[in-house]
């Protein structure tokens, strides 16, 4: 039931980049409206795969790399599908960029360990799944808005109307994930203090966090106050989502610290 | 008046704040902190130490200068609250958000002054009072803390396996190999499908010794795991032992061309605890076990589980932390969080 799931992800994922192109070629109009189904149906089933996975390990699967960024790419295409929803027209043809970016992820993330295995001491408490969680999710919104600002920079000067659509996204996905980046940012600290007596202990990923967060928290001023916008704006959520790959992969894998349970084994 | 805080809340000001921040975390967050000067020399060479050493670059986040940058920070965060004091109706999320960084600021600070951590090396049957601090030194508790008892709890049992091998020479056998892995339990018979004779599994010692009268075992630690063993339904068979940490050690005769190898398997850790007592004037107040996610707070006191010596179970380590700047920071935190969440909606609903 678990495999089944996870690789129906990858096979609807798959076809949310497979529809649009196949509707390119026929030139039909469904290509993008077919392509956002399939995205929903491998949401669904990346669902499937946590809580089965939940199921099986009897304690949320968040304790690894690997776990976490099942969970960041189901975030990712959730946040999608919430924009989505609100307005289909804006965000309609990101279908297919959402789904190849969710296959290139689930295809990295199927490298990792995934056994299900006790958790150590340390990660045995419920700030553990609000904490990964709210994270994750954050990850998941902020890598919207870097997809959102990507787009933004290739799309022509003329179309005003959709360039204008993205750059709303690229924003309004910039504030929940700055919004969730801070919650994750405050749980982790709670929890610290709860588990270790101090909320604050400039651990790398703790520092690469702060980085991050403040980086965001410069964008918007930047955007909110001295007009950065468009293109401005874009790059600023690109080299932004550079810095959270690097807080989440590369201090796992360069620094060792408080947080090194998240290399795996 | 009005033009310093207008100065100090100027973007330019937080613009210029906030660069200096992120590459002093930046620093931080590249150069291993708190390392000493020969691992300096190895990772940087002679000059990078130098640099380092001089600029306090091992330990950026308690260096003067990072705290002269947290202070400036600090007055910009004040400065752009009471300017959004004015506009306190329009924009009271703005306000809040940063009314909780400037709190996170204060708290901070306050931290710094005013909070001890420290380690607390505890013996079963051993009260004491003072404790290690961080920052060097001992400190005194008004109260005294006796462990009760430490524990380490297991996702599953440890395990006995009993790995029977065949000599070299035996038909088909060009090698020692191993031909059948069996778990044992003290205390019960084995059999093996190999052919290899059965075997009577006496008793297991955890740190096992030759003592006056015989085996025994120095403590519950798993030090040195040993199994006695000695074939089974041979009533002349002398006892013999199995040792995990050395495995070709054997001391069995007639096993008709078998050697059996003892592999000890230790349970996942599940939880380390500590049963905790707190006295005062000789007299038990409290009790409490702790483990790592669990502390016991007293009097201001926290203590988290936080170590253990596995050559002596009887010990268990604790963290001691006092900081009277947590109310400070949570506060910040839940204001932050309000204020964003205040700001953020409005400006989403507005478009």
């Amino acid at each position: 039931m678990m495999q089944i799931a996870l690789k129906l992800s990858f096979v609807f994922y798959g076809m949310a980049v497979g529809l649009t192109l196949v509707g390119f070629l026929l030139n039909k109009k469904w290509k993008f409206l077919y392509s956002g189904h399939s995205l929903l149906a491998g949401w669904a089933a990346s669902t499937a795969y946590i809580i089965s996975r939940w199921y099986l390990g009897g304690r949320a699967p968040m304790s690894n790399q690997y776990e976490s960024m099942i969970f960041l790419i189901w975030a990712f295409v959730a946040a999608f599908l919430v924009f989505r929803k609100f307005s289909v027209r804006d965000m309609e043809w990101l279908s297919p960029w959402t789904g190849m970016v969710a296959l290139l992820a689930l295809g990295s993330a199927s490298f990792l360990e995934s056994d299900i295995t006790p958790l150590v001491p340390a990660l045995q408490s419920n700030w553990l799944l609000i904490h990964v969680s709210t994270v994750m999710t954050g990850y998941g919104a902020l890598l919207l808005s870097f997809l959102g600002g990507a787009v933004l920079l290739f799309t022509d000067k003329g179309q005003t109307e959709k360039r204008q659509g993205l750059e709303s996204i690229t924003y309004r996905s910039c504030l929940v994930g700055f919004w969730l980046l801070s919650m994750g940012i405050i749980t982790g600290a709670v929890w610290a203090n709860s588990a270790w007596g101090s909320y604050w202990s400039w651990d790398p990923k703790e520092t690469w966090s702060l980085i991050t967060w403040l980086y965001y928290a410069v964008a918007i001023h930047l955007r909110r106050t001295r007009g950065w916008r468009e293109d401005k704006f874009a790059h600023l959520m690109i080299w932004g989502f550079v810095l959270v790959m690097f807080t989440y992969f590369g201090v796992n894998y360069l620094m060792s610290g408080l947080h090194s349970y998240g290399r795996g084994r | 008046m009005s033009k310093l805080i207008n100065q100090l809340a100027s973007l330019r000001f937080f613009f210029i704040i906030s660069v200096l921040l992120l590459v002093a975390f930046i620093i931080g967050g590249v150069i291993p902190q708190g390392q000493s000067p020969e691992d300096y020399k190895a990772m940087l060479g002679s000059l990078g130490t130098l640099l380092v050493m001089n600029l306090r670059l091992d330990n950026v986040f308690s260096s003067a200068w990072f705290m002269l940058l947290l202070a400036a920070g600090a007055l910009n965060m004040l400065a752009c609250t009471v300017k959004q004091w004015k506009v306190l109706k329009h924009r009271p999320g703005v306000f809040l958000s940063h009314l909780g960084v400037f709190l996170m600021f204060i708290g901070g600070a306050v931290g710094g002054l005013f909070a001890t951590h420290g380690i607390l090396p505890l013996e079963t049957g051993a009260p004491r009072s003072d404790f290690f601090l961080r920052t060097g030194g001992m400190a005194e508790m008004p109260f005294q803390v006796l462990l009760k008892e430490f524990n380490i709890r297991y996702w599953d049992d440890e395990k006995h396996v009993i790995h029977v091998l065949k000599t070299a020479g035996a038909p088909g056998m060009e090698q020692e190999g191993v031909v059948e892995s069996v778990e044992v339990k003290p205390g019960q018979d084995v059999q093996f499908k190999s052919g290899a004779p059965a075997l009577a599994v006496l008793n297991f010692y955890p740190n096992f010794s030759i003592g006056e009268n015989g085996p025994v075992s120095l403590s519950d630690a798993r030090v040195n795991p040993a199994l006695t063993v000695k074939q089974a339904g041979v009533k002349a068979a002398k006892m013999s032992y199995l040792f995990a940490a050395h495995p070709d050690f054997h001391g069995m005769a007639d096993t008709g061309g078998y050697r059996f190898v003892y592999e000890y398997r230790p349970g996942q850790i599940k939880q380390f605890e500590s049963r905790i007592a707190v006295l005062e004037d000789g007299r038990e107040k409290l009790e409490k076990v702790i483990n790592v996610n669990t502390p016991l707070t007293y009097r201001g006191y926290r203590f988290y589980q936080s170590g253990y010596d596995e050559n002596n179970l009887n010990a268990s380590t604790l963290q001691v932390a006092k900081d009277p700047s947590v109310i400070v920071i949570y506060a910040g935190f839940l204001i932050l969080m309000a204020g964003l969440t205040w700001a953020f909606w409005k400006e989403m609903a507005a478009k």
